[in-house]
């Protein structure tokens, strides 16, 4: 096979699984109503939360803009990452594993198909949160802002496909552990907080400059909320660059590593773990 | 434990094969090697010619597994919905595909069901559905781990049928299939190997193992117990093996017993008289595979399968 | 139904729901998952405060006393409601056990009851863990004051509050379990639902007084908000604060809510029966 043929064969594979992700996350309405609708609860908790310290209106868009970007990481964690976990148990991992196909290909479609279903979801939490809170938008570079939020999406998905590693090979202690990075990366990140504050400790600040997400929030928020340009967000550009170079090759490597560990103690396929 | 120990097959091309063994005997674990999805911890294996080990992108692209009592799919998909998929994981156009799925759906006979969603399948037709996936990219060698696992009968004999056809009147491809169905071993393979325990016991044609054991004589014999008490069984010389099976619903046990010389039956008969247990009935049997497993390994299937 | 076959049934569902909650980890790793999540949500709402506070200059320790307790104390509902909700799929759909209880002699039903005081065990391990990492990091680490005397803390009001408290999210939880057996549809989001509602107006992070009036409404009518009223007033002893009107209350929602659960798992498990969805697998 040549590389175009390679390369082609495993488009169609990332395709067909983007295509299942698109098919299936809209057959069942339901879950669009929960998807529009839990997120604008949360946030509205710590909205009201500002409110109670009278803290200034763009506070407010802070929470919006970083539980947005919070349906993109559990999108990331549950619907990719956490995808091998639910196909080991109900046995279609073992159709993939045989199949002449890249495992990046698969995933490439998961995240694809993910992305495509929750960026039309964020937007809606997005709008209604900014319409319902009335928050103060200065968007004077869209282009800047796109460039972020794209970047953003590229180093979470890297980071995804690393995490997905781990469920070719446990089970539970996989799906705890995405459990686990709910929370704690939203804190770290400062999803609903900047972290440049400085009531944040400097080891807090610390940690949460090792997560992609932090830099993409705070990029962000500079953009749509402070009206601020690339002149002052050129710093999170380079990081977000930086973060997605170093993890896709890592979520391959980490891929092929815990499959082959997978493959000589036996668990590859093994349910109920 | 060891899964396997010491295994060594050769498969010709366009055979159909089968590992025949109860629970437990190492049947799944070698088609996981060989399909790529473990790795041995010794000794080296080829799939059309590609090392498993060395060559797993070779041999994926030739190979298609199909295992019993699983159903690959996304249930919220149609049955051609999930077949689409999977096809694109072969890299078939998509026009290629749709040919091809419609034409086995149709070979499989579950057209009615195509639009209707996975997860509302019957067994026995999502069974169906899990063969056409299989046979989607049309594979050079094609490995069933227990196709008819919970199948009735009829769905059973169906898909052994086709398989029979499909290996030898269509794609002329190579099968290897696991089963602890002795009458599907028999019915479909050219060879069959009896594994148990990780070893492999014997590998032939299902009539040539018969064969060996047309020396000795199989006689079986139904009484009116289930609590019968068959350890005399153990001590008594000239028999090669016994195989028993207790019916609570009909209170009977059926003993099947292979001996060299039909006057050890005899000695079996009245030994069972003197527990004052009513023989239903006796008969001499011919020869089928779980009887040359009990000869190579001194019990039946079910036994293995209690203990 | 024998006593002792429902304590046997509790007894043997509270040991399972330990067995699976746990037996995937050693302890220490079990012990810190059981901590990192419930202490990251109390350091997300406090630090949300702090920032908030900071911008202003004023931080107001009661403020941040009554967004401490009450998102520690939330532990309870979160725990009890994910435990009730998931186990119908866990059993029914994942380990395919929920009809071999059904047909055991002890009711499924004490086998929820058991199950989900397996939940309060777990959230109660959680709840001090945070409370006493909680002050480490915001009392003694960031100089944030917690007025509360932990040691003088009204043991009998907080006892009848927390038994009160879960008997009614146990009611809860059966509603939602009983929803769950009719329909799969709704199985992963129910939870976040119901406990976002809660979250937002049960008076948990902030005032009820900050919501419009149709919030403060429905503040009003949730048993959460009288639950975490007398957990605070057993923590702090706020003048003018009247007992006994919030017990009646927290009383009377419980006795709704455990009417109401036991009539909606009845309805359920009816409707179960009669289209076979006892063990029905749905699959996606």
């Amino acid at each position: 096979m040549t590389s175009r043929e390679y390369l082609i064969h495993n488009m169609r594979a990332a395709y067909a699984r983007l295509w299942v992700r698109i098919k299936g996350g809209n057959r069942e309405p339901q879950w669009l109503l929960a998807e529009l609708i839990i997120p604008i609860i949360t946030l509205s908790a710590y909205v009201f939360l500002y409110k109670m310290v009278n803290a200034p209106p763009e506070y407010a868009g802070f929470v919006i803009i970083g539980g947005t970007m919070m349906a993109f990481w559990s999108n990331v964690l549950w619907n990719m990452s956490a995808q091998f976990y639910w196909e080991k148990e109900t046995g279609t991992l073992e159709a993939y594993l045989v199949a002449p196909i890249s495992r990046m290909a698969i995933l490439l479609g998961m995240a694809l198909g993910g992305f495509v279903n929750t960026t039309l979801r964020a937007a809606a939490v997005f709008v209604a949160g900014i319409l319902v809170f009335q928050v103060p938008m200065a968007v004077y570079e869209p282009f800047t802002a796109l460039v972020i939020f794209l970047l953003t999406i590229g180093a979470l998905y890297a980071l995804g496909m690393m995490f997905a590693s781990l469920f070719l090979l446990y089970g539970r202690e996989a799906w705890h552990t995405a459990n686990l990075l709910q929370e704690p990366i939203q804190f770290l990140s400062g999803t609903y907080y900047p972290t440049t504050s400085q009531v944040i400790p400097f080891m807090v600040q610390l940690l949460s400059s090792l997560i992609p997400l932090t830099f993409g929030l705070d990029g962000i928020r500079r953009v749509a909320i402070l009206g601020q340009g690339i002149n002052q967000v050129w710093p999170n550009i380079i990081a977000l660059t930086i973060f997605t170079l170093i993890l896709l090759p890592l979520a391959k490597k980490a891929l092929d590593f815990m499959e082959n560990l997978g493959k000589k103690e036996g668990r590859l396929t093994l349910r109920w773990q | 434990m060891k899964a396997l120990d010491d295994v060594s097959i050769y498969i010709d091309e366009g055979e159909i094969f089968g590992l025949l063994g109860p629970n437990g005997a190492g049947k799944t674990t070698l088609i996981k090697i060989l399909t790529t999805l473990l790795l041995p911890t010794g000794g080296t294996a080829s799939v059309g010619g590609f090392d498993i080990v060395k060559e797993p992108h070779k041999v994926r692209k030739i190979i298609s597994l199909v295992s019993g009592g699983e159903t690959p799919g996304y249930g919220i998909l149609s049955a051609s919905e999930n077949l689409w998929f999977f096809s694109q994981l072969y890299g078939l156009p998509s026009s290629t595909a749709k040919t091809e799925i419609k034409r086995l759906i149709a070979d499989l006979e579950f057209e009615e069901y195509a639009k209707t969603r996975m997860s509302k399948l019957s067994t026995g037709y999502k069974q169906r559905l899990n063969l056409a996936r299989g046979l989607l990219n049309n594979p050079k060698i094609f490995f069933l781990d227990e196709p008819t696992l919970g199948l009735d009968v009829l769905t059973s004999r169906k898909l052994r049928s086709y398989i029979v056809d499909w290996a030898k009147k269509e794609r002329k491809g190579t099968v290897l299939l696991t089963t602890h169905y002795m009458a599907e071993a028999d019915e479909m393979c050219d060879r069959v190997a009896i594994i148990d325990r990780g070893k492999i016991l014997a590998c032939d044609s299902p009539l040539r193992l018969k064969e060996k054991l047309k020396e000795n004589v199989i006689m079986k014999a139904e009484v009116s117990s289930v609590q019968a008490d068959f350890g005399f069984l153990d001590h008594m010389k000239g028999i090669v093996g016994v195989s028993q099976t207790r019916s609570i619903q009909t209170n009977t046990t059926s003993l099947k017993v292979m001996v060299r010389e039909e006057r050890t039956f005899n000695d079996i008969l009245s030994k069972l008289e003197k527990q004052n247990l009513k023989i239903l009935s006796v008969n001499r049997a011919e020869p089928t595979l779980e009887d040359v497993y009990i000869s190579l390994v001194g019990r039946g299937f079910e036994e293995e399968n209690t203990n | 139904m024998a006593i002792g076959t429902i304590l046997r049934t509790i007894k043997q569902a509270v040991w399972l729901g330990w067995k699976v909650e746990t037996n995937w980890a050693d302890p220490l790793v079990f012990a810190i998952y059981y901590l990192v999540r419930p202490v990251a949500g109390l350091l997300i709402v406090g630090f949300i405060f702090l920032v908030g506070s900071v911008v202003t200059g004023t931080v107001d320790p009661g403020l941040f006393t009554y967004l401490f307790i009450g998102n520690s104390f939330f532990i309870y509902i979160i725990q009890i409601m994910m435990t009730m909700t998931m186990l119908i799929h866990e059993d029914r759909a994942h380990y395919e056990v929920l009809k071999h209880i059904y047909l055991a002699p002890g009711s499924l039903s004490w086998y929820i009851v058991g199950r989900a005081l397996n939940g309060v065990m777990n959230a109660s391990v959680s709840l001090l863990l945070t409370l006493g990492l909680g002050i480490a990091i915001f009392q003694y680490g960031l100089g944030i004051q917690i007025p509360v005397d932990w040691l003088g803390t009204n043991w009998g009001v907080l006892s009848l509050t927390l038994l009160l408290g879960i008997i009614c999210f146990m009611g809860m939880g059966f509603i939602l379990c009983g929803i769950n057996i009719m329909t799969s549809k709704v199985q992963f989001m129910l939870t976040e639902y119901v406990s976002g509602i809660l979250y937002l107006f049960g008076g948990v992070v902030f005032l009820p007084s900050i919501l419009p009036s149709w919030g403060q409404h429905i503040s009003n009518a949730l048993p959460v908000t009288y639950f975490l009223n007398m957990v605070r007033f057993s923590l702090l002893h706020q003048a003018g604060f009247d007992v006994q009107m919030n017990v009646l209350y927290l009383t009377l929602t419980m006795i709704a809510t455990v009417l109401l659960g036991w009539a909606v798992f009845k309805i359920a498990m009816f409707k179960a029966r009669r289209d076979g969805l006892i063990d029905k697998k749905e699959e996606y």
